[in-house]
C-alpha cells in the first residue's frame, strides 16, 4: 500500500471511531429503552383546576395490544411530561406521536397554547392528527377496544380507512396551522367520540381562529366535504324528505366531487355591502340504491334523477353553508377565494368572519350518475 | 501539466458553493421582507448576480485569465497589498467557519441535540481539510458528488403536489411585509446568491475559452430554478402568514415527507445538505488559503492548510448558540456581497491599464 493510500485509509477509519466516541456517549437512542407517544390527549382541568390543564399521554407497549397510561393536571404539557419521566422506566419520547386529542371545552377556550408547544418541539412531526373529542378523551384513551387493541392504534387506522375510502378531511398539525394563519380560511378538526364499544367519528369542530365555535354534524360531512375541496371517494345517501322530491331515497357510491368557487362581486371597503360568491359543485358516482318511482333503466328519468339529487345536494350545502356563515367560521375558505378578487389593502381593512356572515353563497350542483350497478 | 476545469465541472462547483444554509430560510426572508408572491423577486435578483458573473467574465477576458493577484501586483507593490491580503483572508477563514457552524446548530434542532457542536464541527474540519489539502481539480471532483447528492433533493417535490394549492399565493404582489419594501429587506434576501464570487480565484485554472464562463452561467440558472422550486412549493404548501412564521420553512417541508414503510425523513434529508455546506466552508477556505499563499509563497501546503483549519475550528468553537452565528453569518454574508461587486468592478481597471501597458511593451521591445 502506498503512503498516500495508507493515510486516506487511516483517516478514513479514523472518523467513524471518532464519530462513535463523540456521538455515542450522549445521544444514544436505544429502542428498548425509549417510551414513544402514541398520542397526546389535553383536556381543561376541571372544577378546583382553572387555568390548567389535564394530560393524558398513551404509550402502546410492544404486545400492541396494551398500552401505558399516565395521566397528570398542570400549567402545561411539557410540565406533564416531566412527572411522566419520573414516573416511567423508559425514556418518553415524542418521535412517533401520531394522534393530538383536544377535549371540547378546551377546544373553546383555544388550543394555540398547545398547538404552539407541540409546533416548537422539533420531534414532533406535522402530519400528527389534530382532533377533538366529545366526552372525556382520558377514558376514551385507557379503554380497550376489541377492534384493535388500544386507542390509539384503533384511531389511528380509522383515519387511515377514513380518509381513503369517505370524505372526512385529514386534519393534521400540519393543515391545522396552515388554517389558522391564513386570513382566508378557518381551521378544522375531525371530531371522535367514545360510543361504548366502538370510537366514532362524529362530525367536524369548526374554528374560529384557534376556539372552536361550532360543529358540522356526522350526517352533513359528505356535503362538507365536497363544499370544503376535492372528495375522492364518498358515500352519499339522499333521503328525499318533502314534497317537491318524487323519490323517497337513493345512495350514491363512490362519489368524487370538484369544487369551483367563483367571486361574483366582492365587498365594499367598508364591509357595508356583502360579497356574492358561487360555489360550483361537480359530483359524479355510482347508484347504488334507490327508492321512488323513476325508472333509473329509462334514460331520461336518468336525468330527472340526477336533476333531483343535485337539488338535494344544493339545499343541504346551503343549510350548511348558513351554519358556518351563523358560526362565522369560513372553514371552507371562501375568503382566500375573495381576497384574491381584491386589492390587498381593502383585504387587509375587512373583517372578514363578519363580512362572511352576511356574504350572498350560492350552491350550484352538478350530478352525473356514472352507472346504475348489475340491475336494470 | 496541471488539469484544467471545464464548463460542465464549473456549472456544479458555482451550483454548490450558492446553495447553503440561507436556502432553508429563503421563503421565509421572501415572505417577511418582500411579501406576497415573493418568489417573483428571485428572478430579479437572480438578474442582478447574473450581471455580477458578467462584470467577471469582462475581467477575466480583459485580463487575459491572469489571477486577482497578478493584476493587484502589476499595479501595486505587494508590501502594501500584505495587510490587505491578511484581513481577507482571514475574514473569509473566519466566514468559513461561521458557515459550518450555524450548519450543525440548526442540525442539533433536530438531531444530536445533547452532543457537543464543538466536537461535531471537529468532524466537519476534518472532511474540510481533507479536501483543502487537495488541489482544486480534485476538489471539483468530490464537489461533482456531493452535487449529486445534495441535486437529488429537488426530486422530492412531486412529494407535495397533493397539499398545494395556488389559492394560497394570493393575487397581489409584494404585500404584507412588516415594513414596506425596504433595501436592507431585499438584500437580505439576496444573500442566497452569495459564494459564487469563488470563480474569481479560478481564473488560473481556467480552460481558456468562454465555454467555462457559459458553464457559470448554466449553474447559476439551475441555482435559480432551485430556489424557484423551493419558495414556490413553499407558497403553495403553508399559507403567506404561515411562511412569515416559520424560520426555515424548507425543514417543515421535509417533515411532511412520509414513506410507506419510513416517516419523520426530515432528519436524514437534512443530513444531505451537510455536503453543500462543507463546499461553502472548502470554498471560503481556499479563497483564505490562495491569498495568504501570497503573502507566505514559501509555506508548503500541507502546514498551511492545517493552520487555516485550526483558525476555522477555533473561529467555530467561538459561536455557541445559533442567535450568534446567525447574526455573524448575515453579517459576513453583506461584506461578500459587497465584495462580489467590488472585487471585479476594482480589478476591470486595473486589468485595462495593464493591457494597455503590455501592449505598449510589446510595441517597445518589438
Amino acid at each position: 500500500m502506498s503512503p498516500v493510500k495508507r493515510r486516506a485509509c487511516l483517516l478514513l477509519l479514523s472518523i467513524p471511531l471518532i464519530a462513535s466516541t463523540v456521538v455515542g456517549c450522549s445521544d444514544q437512542r436505544v429502542i428498548e429503552k425509549l417510551g414513544f407517544v402514541r398520542t397526546i390527549a389535553y383536556e381543561s382541568g376541571g372544577e378546583g383546576n382553572e387555568g390548567k390543564i389535564k394530560v393524558t399521554i398513551s404509550i402502546p407497549k410492544t404486545n400492541n395490544t396494551e398500552a401505558i397510561h399516565y395521566t397528570a393536571v398542570s400549567v402545561t404539557a411539557r410540565e406533564a411530561r416531566i412527572l411522566f419521566d419520573r414516573q416511567n422506566e423508559r425514556h418518553i419520547v415524542n418521535g412517533q406521536l401520531r394522534q393530538v386529542l383536544f377535549g371540547e371545552t378546551l377546544a373553546q377556550e383555544g388550543l394555540w397554547p398547545h398547538i404552539d408547544s407541540l409546533l416548537r418541539d422539533p420531534t414532533i412531526g406535522n402530519r400528527a392528527h389534530v382532533l377533538v373529542v366529545e366526552g372525556s378523551a382520558e377514558q376514551l384513551l385507557k379503554r380497550n377496544y376489541l377492534q384493535s387493541g388500544t386507542a390509539g392504534e384503533y384511531i389511528d387506522n380509522l383515519i387511515r380507512i377514513e380518509k381513503s375510502s369517505l370524505d372526512v378531511a385529514d386534519t393534521s398539525i400540519h393543515t391545522f396551522l396552515r388554517d389558522y394563519y391564513d386570513d382566508g380560511i378557518e381551521p378544522v378538526a375531525s371530531i371522535i367520540k367514545d360510543n361504548s364499544y366502538s370510537i366514532l367519528f362524529n362530525g367536524i369542530a369548526l374554528f374560529r381562529q384557534d376556539k372552536m365555535v361550532g360543529k358540522v354534524s356526522a350526517e352533513d360531512l359528505p356535503y362538507f366535504g365536497a363544499l370544503h375541496g376535492r372528495v375522492k371517494s364518498g358515500d352519499l345517501f339522499t333521503d328525499f324528505k318533502g314534497k317537491q322530491y318524487a323519490s323517497d331515497y337513493s345512495s350514491m357510491i363512490f362519489f368524487s366531487s370538484k369544487r369551483k368557487v367563483k367571486v361574483l362581486s366582492i365587498p365594499s371597503e367598508s364591509g357595508g355591502r356583502a360579497p356574492k360568491v358561487v360555489v360550483k359543485l361537480n359530483i359524479i358516482g355510482s347508484l347504488l340504491e334507490y327508492n321512488g318511482p323513476m325508472h333509473v333503466s329509462d334514460r331520461e328519468e336518468q336525468v330527472k334523477l340526477e336533476a333531483e339529487i343535485a337539488k338535494y345536494v344544493k339545499e343541504r350545502c346551503e343549510t350548511l353553508i348558513r351554519q358556518l356563515q351563523d358560526a362565522r367560521s369560513d372553514a371552507i375558505g371562501i375568503g382566500q377565494h375573495v381576497r384574491n378578487a381584491m386589492p390587498y389593502a381593502a383585504w387587509k381593512k375587512l373583517d372578514w368572519p363578519e363580512t362572511f356572515s352576511r356574504a350572498e353563497i350560492g350552491v350550484e350542483v352538478r350530478v352525473r350518475i356514472r352507472n346504475f350497478g348489475k340491475m336494470q | 501539466m496541471k488539469e484544467k476545469l471545464n464548463g460542465f465541472h464549473v456549472a456544479l462547483l458555482v451550483y454548490m458553493c450558492e446553495v447553503d444554509v440561507t436556502v432553508f430560510s429563503l421563503p421565509h426572508v421572501l415572505a417577511k421582507n418582500i411579501g406576497t408572491n415573493g418568489w417573483v423577486a428571485i428572478f430579479l435578483l437572480s438578474a442582478v448576480f447574473a450581471f455580477n458573473i458578467f462584470l467577471y467574465q469582462i475581467l477575466f477576458r480583459v485580463g487575459e485569465g491572469r489571477s486577482a493577484f497578478e493584476l493587484l501586483e502589476g499595479v501595486i507593490p505587494k508590501g502594501i497589498l500584505a495587510p490587505f491580503y491578511l484581513t481577507l483572508s482571514i475574514f473569509w477563514i473566519a466566514l468559513g467557519a461561521v458557515v459550518g457552524k450555524n450548519f450543525i446548530l440548526l442540525y442539533q434542532i433536530l438531531a444530536f441535540q445533547t452532543t457537543s457542536p464543538e466536537m461535531i464541527f471537529l468532524l466537519f474540519c476534518l472532511i474540510v481539510y481533507a479536501l483543502l489539502s487537495k488541489d482544486i481539480y480534485s476538489i471539483v471532483k468530490a464537489i461533482t458528488i456531493f452535487f449529486l447528492l445534495t441535486c437529488s433533493m429537488n426530486l422530492l417535490v412531486p412529494f407535495f403536489f397533493d397539499n398545494w394549492s395556488l389559492v394560497r399565493f394570493t393575487t397581489s404582489f409584494f404585500q404584507g411585509t412588516e415594513s414596506g419594501q425596504t433595501i436592507h429587506g431585499w438584500l437580505e434576501a439576496s444573500l442566497v446568491f452569495v459564494g459564487f464570487e469563488f470563480i474569481l480565484f479560478l481564473f488560473p485554472n481556467f480552460e481558456r475559452r468562454q465555454k467555462v464562463f457559459k458553464g457559470i452561467y448554466i449553474g447559476h440558472a439551475f441555482f435559480t430554478f432551485a430556489l424557484l422550486l423551493v419558495a414556490i412549493v413553499s407558497f403553495g404548501f403553508f399559507s403567506f402568514q404561515e411562511v412569515q412564521a416559520l424560520p426555515y420553512p424548507v425543514i417543515n417541508t421535509m417533515e411532511y415527507i412520509e414513506l410507506p414503510f419510513i416517516n419523520r425523513l426530515e432528519n436524514l434529508i437534512f443530513t444531505f445538505f451537510l455536503f453543500a455546506n462543507i463546499v461553502s466552508t472548502v470554498t471560503f477556505g481556499y479563497m483564505g488559503q490562495v491569498t495568504l499563499k501570497r503573502i507566505v509563497p514559501k509555506l508548503p501546503d500541507k502546514v498551511l492548510v492545517f493552520a487555516i483549519i485550526l483558525l476555522v475550528f477555533a473561529v467555530g468553537c467561538f459561536f455557541r448558540i445559533l442567535r450568534q452565528t446567525e447574526a455573524w453569518l448575515e453579517r459576513g454574508f453583506y461584506i461578500e456581497m459587497a465584495l462580489a461587486f467590488a472585487m471585479p468592478i476594482v480589478l476591470i481597471p486595473i486589468a485595462m491599464v495593464l493591457k494597455r501597458k503590455g501592449k505598449a511593451a510589446a510595441h517597445e521591445s518589438g
